[in-house]
């Protein structure tokens, strides 16, 4: 009979708790999903680099004070992309077979987190490295680079109007 | 001896069955997956698939306490090591239905998701007899200009309690 009556007062205690406990709190989870759009873009400001009419053996600079066209890239990708200059096709002018090396470009400000190649480079048919991302550029921040040009025309050439196609690659292979 | 026995597996089963009777408040979630889909940097997106609402937080109680109902981010929302500020992420509750309580900032306020529990609603007394509140909700997402790509996920989690 103490047993049982143990017994009873002891479960109507733990009912009791069970009702204080259990019904205070409920809990549910909802989830999240969403996928941030990939960005890889590069534009040019000015995609005419036209030197006129160039005397042989004269060198001549577009804009010898400042920056003659700009270039603007943007990625969100999270890792380090390359700008590269190459020459597209053949130089066209009165004489053809003029050096492509003739044709040369710099980048005269950078601005962005990471490296520019420095002084004069020859365009050549292989791309070549003129900016390396870092830090903010890879995470959307546009980076924008200024470029310089000019043509160093042999004295065996013939004097006249020179032109070629020049390519800018943004690529996240170096 | 024997009825000893029999009347611990009489209380045992009372026990049990207290689990249920006594759960006199409860959640329901009609739709637990928030999907923004794909979106570009620097743009938000307001999830409301089924035309100004997403889902229907339903909250019931027949305690006749008063309770409250909270949120927050378990798990922000991430990609490997990347994460999408929590200020970016907010809730938007654009009806209570039959709930005469009070909605924290009250209806169509945008508000951001924390990473702790944060009020949403304080039921009132009529809230607390059995009447449900059917909280229709809503959420923005806004992408930072400057957020890696990927695919992010989030855990968000509710809480009715009668606790503040």
């Amino acid at each position: 009979m103490k047993y049982t009556i143990i017994t009873i007062i002891s479960v109507l205690i733990t009912l009791a708790s069970a009702q204080h406990i259990g019904a205070e709190q409920v809990e549910r989870d909802m989830f999240g999903a969403v996928t941030v759009n990939p960005i890889f873009a590069v534009s040019l400001d000015n995609a005419d680099v036209n030197f006129g009419y160039v005397e042989p053996g004269k060198s001549v600079e577009l804009k010898p004070d400042t920056y003659y066209n700009a270039v603007t890239c943007n990625s969100n990708k999270g890792r380090a992309w390359y700008l590269k200059l190459s020459i597209l096709g053949e130089v066209i002018g009165p004489t053809t077979n003029i050096p492509l090396d003739s044709f040369k470009w710099l980048v005269f400000k950078a601005i962005g987190d990471g490296a520019a190649v420095e002084g004069w480079q020859p365009l050549a048919e292989t791309p070549l490295v003129a900016y390396t991302s870092a830090g903010r550029d890879n995470t959307g921040e546009e980076v924008t680079i200024q470029f310089k040009y000019k043509l160093d025309l042999p004295g065996t050439a013939m004097a006249g109007n020179y032109r070629t196609k020049i390519l800018y690659t943004m690529t996240d292979v170096p | 001896m024997r009825k000893h026995a029999i009347l611990m597996v009489f209380c045992f089963t009372c026990l049990l069955a207290a689990g249920h009777a006594y759960a006199a408040i409860s959640m329901d979630v009609d739709q637990n997956m928030l999907d923004f889909r794909a979106v570009n940097p620097g743009s938000t997106t307001v999830l409301a698939d089924k035309g100004v609402y997403h889902n229907i937080i339903t909250l019931t109680s027949t305690n006749n306490k008063i309770w409250y109902f909270k949120a927050h981010l378990v798990r922000p929302f991430t990609s490997g090591l990347n994460t999408i500020p929590n200020e970016n992420f907010k809730w938007e509750c654009v009806s209570i239905g039959q709930g005469r309580g009070i909605v924290t900032n009250n209806i169509n306020v945008p508000t951001p998701f924390t990473s702790t529990p944060s009020l949403i609603y304080t039921s009132t007394d009529t809230d607390n007899t059995g009447t449900p509140v059917a909280m229709m909700m809503r959420y923005h997402l806004t992408i930072p200009k400057n957020q890696i790509s990927g695919a992010y996920d989030a855990v968000i989690r509710l809480t009715m309690n009668e606790i503040l």
